[in-house]
């Protein structure tokens, strides 16, 4: 627990030491969203309009992925690079927990942010959205999916040191899976997305906002699936990761 | 003894034996040092040490217990400091690495706080304690990674290259520092390049050669070993006659430098009170006496040469 707190004042304090970059960030992806929406309602006069909510929810989800996950990506890149990770690895805790701390200091930063950048775009396009507290199964899911995501990403990282350009492609394909109503899709199409991280919660969370009606245990049991064995899929590749860059040395390499 | 390495042994993907049947050991309050070239082995032993590498084969005992896959008894009581790496957030002020550093290890905010200034003060950088890392001099740099190091108070130390980048003064204050905590009883296990830092500070020498030990074992008997030999370089106000060189000779080997210089070679010390005799009867303009120091020592083993800079034709320990 002492860890967890020395790792969330770490990044507070580096938020604080870099309090311009911190909210242009934040500026940066509001901007980004504007630009989506003022761009398609031009084009396509209202249509994005009626899905607004949607739109809404799915790029306030992939700001926290995106945040989350690539953010924790290159920070181990930079870590690696100069070699504070080799530092880390010395410490009494294992790299399981150590990663599991980051991930959950950057999960929960990243969702606070997540939450400004949403009333932001609900304050500028006028769009209030309903949450009701069923939300917050499919989020708590989604928080765990992100985890198992992380471990994927550190996993990488560690392997072949340099994904930058990786974790780019991540973004979009994450927006492309954020963005896409998997709900209204064929029911084969519908199934085998959801075993695509994130997309059941997505789906749900969609559903509930909307006031759509839904299967419960359908959703349920997809979540709770989706998260446990991108979790799962997660530590495993970390763990062989591990084994792997120990065996050959390749921890300080960059 | 608090680290024991026995039969360690490494190789790489590539076919590379990194290092080969490596047994040594590690006692509390001394400092230990690792002499050898650059690709001798002596970062991968200690990366297989802090299970940062998995060795081939070996064991390694720490407290006397074998550690298996499990390395955190070591970890816990062991401080790092490795080479040309940031070994703490240079966007932080010292005081906040203490923290966090102190956090990973286990220790409160208030203890970690406690333990940095003691530290601090100890070292002679209070007065930074609230400065950004990136503000402070490569010295300063130093001194703070090795401060958070010691932050949970560990029974052993691991540098690599801790004089690296150093300017001279930076590297008597890291002298001091680690002969003070050699002196409290923490081991310390340091590699370097630099003969006469570690001629100064070293109680242990380990030797290592394309990954093999080939020496271990305390600097004094090390030196001793090779000072059995004493050589003196006199000069006299005269030149010798061949009857004057001759019963010099009977003394000591000698080796002409000039007309006047002879380099004195004596076999056993015990010769010395009789060559000081026989010398107080010329008139002398100057005597001086050489000790063989660790860079004649790792010459002889490393690089197989003599007193003279010749090549020797075999090296033995």
């Amino acid at each position: 627990m002492v860890a967890l707190k020395a790792e969330f004042q770490r990044e507070l304090i580096i938020y604080r030491r870099y309090l311009f970059s911190s909210i242009s960030d934040l500026a940066l992806t509001i901007l980004m969203f504007m630009g989506i929406f003022w761009g398609s309602n031009s084009i396509s006069k209202g249509i994005i309009g009626r899905s607004l909510s949607a739109l809404i929810i799915g790029f306030t989800l992939w700001t926290t992925i995106q945040s989350t996950v690539s953010m924790l990506g290159s920070n181990t890149m930079n870590n690696a690079k100069s070699g504070i990770l080799q530092q880390l690895y010395l410490m009494p805790i294992s790299s399981e927990r150590l990663f599991f701390n980051r991930s959950m200091v950057n999960i929960t930063i990243s969702f606070g942010q997540s939450i400004i950048v949403c009333l932001a775009l609900m304050l500028f396009t006028g769009q209030w959205i309903n949450f009701t507290i069923m939300v917050i199964w499919p989020t708590i899911f989604s928080l765990v999916t992100l985890f198992g995501l992380g471990y994927l990403i550190i996993s990488l990282v560690l392997r072949f040191k340099r994904i930058g350009s990786f974790l780019a492609i991540c973004q979009y394909l994450y927006l492309g899976i954020l963005l896409t109503q998997f709900e209204k899709a064929d029911l084969l199409v519908k199934n085998m997305a959801n075993f695509l991280p994130l997309v059941p919660m997505v789906s749900w969370m969609r559903l509930i906002i909307s006031g759509s009606a839904y299967n419960f245990k359908y959703y349920l049991s997809f979540s709770v699936f989706n998260s446990i064995i991108w979790l799962l899929i997660g530590l495993f590749v970390f763990e062989k990761v591990n084994k792997i860059v120990k065996k050959q040395g390749s921890l300080s390499f960059y | 003894m608090l680290l024991k390495v026995r039969n360690l042994s490494k190789s790489f993907q590539n076919g590379t034996k990194a290092i080969e049947d490596l047994s040594f050991n590690i006692p509390a309050g001394k400092i230990t040092t690792f002499l050898g070239f650059n690709g001798a082995g002596k970062t991968t032993s200690l990366k297989i040490i802090l299970n940062l590498l998995l060795p081939d084969e070996g064991k390694i005992y720490f407290e006397n217990k074998l550690l298996k896959n499990d390395f955190t008894p070591l970890l816990k009581q062991t401080g790092v400091v490795l080479e040309s790496t940031r070994n703490m957030f240079y966007a932080l002020t010292p005081m906040e690495n203490f923290i966090y550093w102190g956090a990973q290890r286990g220790l409160n905010k208030k203890v970690a706080r406690k333990n940095g200034l003691e530290l601090l003060e100890k070292f002679g950088l209070l007065s930074k304690k609230d400065t950004v890392i990136f503000e402070l001099s490569r010295g300063m740099q130093q001194i703070i990674a090795i401060c958070c190091a010691l932050i949970s108070r560990p029974e052993f130390l691991i540098l690599d290259e801790p004089t690296l980048g150093l300017d001279i003064e930076a590297v008597e204050t890291v002298e001091q520092i680690l002969k003070t905590l050699a002196s409290e009883g923490v081991a310390i296990l340091l590699t370097t390049h630099e003969l006469a830092f570690a001629q100064r500070i070293a109680d242990q020498i380990l030797l290592i050669k394309k990954g093999q030990l080939i020496y271990s074992g305390s600097k004094a008997d090390c030196l001793d070993k090779f000072n059995q030999e004493k050589f003196i370089t006199v000069q006299f106000s005269r030149v010798l006659s061949n009857e004057q060189q001759a019963l010099l000779e009977s003394i000591a080997k000698i080796i002409s430098i000039n007309n006047t210089t002879y380099q004195l070679i004596l076999s056993n010390r015990k010769d010395l009170s009789h060559l000081l005799g026989f010398l107080t009867q010329f008139k002398l303009i100057d005597l001086k006496t050489k000790n063989k120091g660790l860079k004649e020592v790792v010459d002889f083993y490393m690089k197989g040469k003599n007193e003279d800079g010749s090549i020797k034709s075999r090296v033995s320990a």
